[in-house]
């Protein structure tokens, strides 16, 4: 059946395989660095996504929300900031791997040749804004792919994307869910937060 | 030391950290320079496995050096929130997956292993799954009369008991469906003591009812002295020749990445590997541990899971109350030759909701919408019992981590398939409004008859077919012949001397029931045996 050929054919070959493809090599050079090179800025403390990184999420997020993506530009803005801060967060607690095939993905899309392989004429050349219709298609079509390393594209972003944003008890109300019971703690702690 | 009971107001093992054992635990952010330390034994791992081993180990007057990837987090630092919970406590932050994305992985990563964050559902080994290792591994020992007496020790131990309070509605609606089908629901057993019936186990007990191994094993092992590294990866085993002395390790930092800069030896006489069915194969692959009849890491299972989602007419809310309480085995072990599955439910919160619904945008949201109305059913595959359902292989990435390969099979998906059916035939049958596989390709129906319609199309591949797992199992087989495993029926491995090897990778096919009690008695035999053996 199907599978068979493309689990052997097609889904080992990663998005590593894909950079090269694209010739976007200097990327795969630094893998660690990231997009961190704006984290003097004045709005640094980005561990993991640079400004392009930035961008993209911004580009997919409301798509992938619709339709509980703010349409107000101001509440829109102030969504986005808390997505992306906590989609840095949540990089930095995946193994190495999978931080260097998303690191790999988000460089390949920062540029033509890596767009026009990924998401074909759905974002032309040099175009830096996506629309919500074409973002909403460029997921169809990666979700649908027959592709692994599309699939695997999708998934990355569907899941942290999702994670991030109903992880955060700002969207528990109107799903209804009014979040963990309260306990009587006495004299423990439970300030809450990630401790070292 | 006292049992441990039920209470949101005390941390006793927090307590016991900040006072008595503090100086006999260090964690790798707090690690600043090379060492070497000795003791009678390491042991690799504090899940389930390591946590029955260390403690009869310790029991036994073996001085004990226990090391743990994962951070020691205690009840005060668990506040029921998934986004804490998920980085914090479960492997590469509750998104581990197989090589090809396929099956979505949860597996515990603290102090405590997977009985930290699991539900607490407690089964001994099904008398059948003994039977087929009796016949067809050559483990002739392993009968129901020798573990009894392993299984009623770990029963007494951790207070394993059939949940006595009612089931919440999510685990009723099954026992109810069931019912209307004339199937036969059972109530589950349990691992708690004082259990305030929340419904946040998986993301730690906050209440210490849960008798985890941090609950349980712990405090035993640091009162006889043990000494604790958290957030430190065991790199490779030490040896002269083929005789094992001891673990290298490395600190990691607070967000789990390795320390390579700082070098860590724990030499033993004995080392014990319980780093669970991923993490044991790995640690012996980077040790480029003999493997002569390519068993290592080979014949991994899953339980591969497929789930059924239904929405009701009134709130299911199943994220409340204990989340596993009602079990379904009826098409456990069929008579026709295919995989057999067993149904459940899981408990569901916001997080993990959304990022198991495959699909985006709208679709997506109309899910998440009906939050609170929501029942999922699931069907845990029994994998490894048949040729069509081999297991998959644990390998290493470039950076030494590991990856477990694990293709689904025609065989799985013939099962999924009639899962899928089952379970939503029993929704409906509970009084659900709709139900739907959760699968990119489904929509929700309302009768069974448009179920089977759409099912029979269906394609089982994971790219499609949502398919998780939260039992990691097999990898170093046990076996009394070389050629068919990793260790000997001691659990001791084939070619290196004074290793072990003692968690759910023995097991030579999956159990068919939620491993945790099977590890358990499993171990404590095996750890018994080898106290005993070490002179303890």
């Amino acid at each position: 059946m199907r599978p068979t050929l493309s689990r052997r054919g097609f889904l080992r070959l990663s998005v590593f395989a894909l950079t090269a493809l694209a010739g976007s090599g200097a990327i795969l050079s630094r893998p660690d660095m990231g997009g961190g090179e704006d984290s003097l800025s004045q709005e640094g403390g980005w561990k993991f996504l640079g400004p392009a990184d930035r961008e993209l999420i911004s580009a997919f997020a409301p798509a992938l929300l619709f339709p509980c993506w703010p349409r107000e530009p101001a509440a829109a803005a102030g969504e986005l900031a808390r997505l992306l801060r906590g989609v840095d967060t949540a990089v930095g607690y995946l193994p190495r791997r999978s931080q260097e095939e998303l690191r790999q993905l988000l460089g390949l899309l920062a540029r033509p040749s890596g767009r026009l392989l990924l998401c074909a004429g759905r974002w032309a050349g040099r175009r830096p804004r996506l629309d919500d219709g074409s973002a909403a298609a460029i997921l169809t079509a990666w979700r649908d792919a027959a592709w692994g390393v599309l699939q695997a594209a999708y998934a990355g972003l569907h899941d942290l994307i999702m994670a991030v944003w109903y992880g955060d008890p700002g969207h528990w109300a109107e799903l209804g869910y009014s979040g963990p019971p309260s306990l009587p703690r006495g004299s423990l702690d439970t300030r809450g937060g990630l401790g070292g | 030391m006292n049992e441990i009971h039920g209470d949101p107001g005390q941390d006793p093992i927090g307590a016991g950290f900040d006072g008595p054992w503090r100086a006999r635990h260090r964690a790798g952010p707090d690690i600043h320079a090379s060492e070497s330390v000795e003791a009678d034994v390491v042991v690799v791992g504090t899940g389930a496995g390591g946590g029955v081993a260390a403690e009869r180990l310790s029991r036994a007057g073996l001085s004990v050096i226990w090391l743990e990837e994962g951070p020691l987090r205690t009840s005060r630092d668990f506040h029921m929130l998934e986004r804490e919970a998920y980085p914090d406590l479960y492997q590469e932050a509750a998104g581990r997956r197989s090589r090809d994305g396929g099956v979505g992985i949860l597996q515990g990563r603290a102090v405590g292993g997977s009985t930290l964050v699991n539900w607490t559902t407690s089964f001994r080994t099904p008398s059948e799954t003994l039977a087929h290792w009796r016949e067809e591994h050559g483990l002739s020992h392993l009968t129901d009369a020798y573990l009894a007496p392993w299984f009623a020790a770990m029963e007494a131990w951790l207070n394993i008991a059939p949940w006595a309070a009612a089931p919440n509605r999510h685990n009723q609606l099954l026992a109810d469906g069931a019912v209307a089908q004339g199937l036969h629901p059972r109530v589950i057993a349990r691992n708690v003591r004082g259990c305030w019936n929340l419904g946040y186990c998986g993301m730690g007990c906050p209440t210490n009812a849960k008798q985890s191994m941090l609950v349980a094993a712990l405090p035993r092992v640091m009162a006889q002295g043990g000494q604790l590294y958290s957030r430190v990866r065991a790199e490779h085993l030490l040896r002269q020749g083929d005789r094992v002395t001891g673990v290298a390790a490395h600190p990691l930092d607070d967000r789990g990445r390795v320390r390579r800069e700082i070098s860590l030896k724990f030499q033993a006489r004995h080392v014990v590997v319980a780093a669970g069915a991923i993490g044991s194969p790995a640690l012996l692959l980077r040790s480029g541990a003999p493997d002569p009849h390519g068993c290592l890491g080979r014949r991994t299972f899953l339980h591969p899971v497929v789930l059924s989602v239904a929405r009701f007419p009134d709130p299911v809310a199943a994220h409340q109350g204990a989340p596993q309480s009602i079990y379904v085995d009826d098409f456990l072990w069929p008579g026709d030759g295919s995989v057999g599955y067993k149904l459940e439910v899981p408990p569901i919160h916001p997080l993990i909701a959304s990022v198991v619904m495959g699909d985006f945008g709208a679709a997506h949201r109309q899910f998440m919408e009906a939050f609170e109305y929501q029942q999922v059913v699931i069907a845990l595959a029994r994998d490894g019992f048949q040729p069509g359902a081999p297991g998959g292989q644990v390998q290493l990435d470039h950076h030494g981590d590991p990856v477990l390969d694990y293709p689904l099979t025609p065989a799985l998906g013939e099962t999924f398939r009639r899962a899928w059916q089952t379970m939503g035939e029993l929704q409906l049958a509970a009084g659900a409004r709709s139900v739907s596989p959760v699968h990119l390709d489904a929509r929700p129906v309302t009768t069974a008859h448009a179920l089977r319609r759409m099912v029979a199309d269906l394609p089982w591949q994971g790219g499609r077919a949502r398919v998780v797992s939260a039992h990691v199992m097999g990898g170093c087989a046990l076996s009394p012949e070389p050629r068919r495993g990793v260790t000997d029926s001691r659990g001791r491995h084939h070619q290196w001397q004074n290793l072990s090897i003692l968690d759910g990778s023995l097991f030579p096919t999956s159990i068919g029931a939620n491993p945790q009690l099977s590890v358990y008695g499993l171990c404590a035999a095996l750890a018994d045996g080898l106290a005993r053996e070490l002179g303890g």
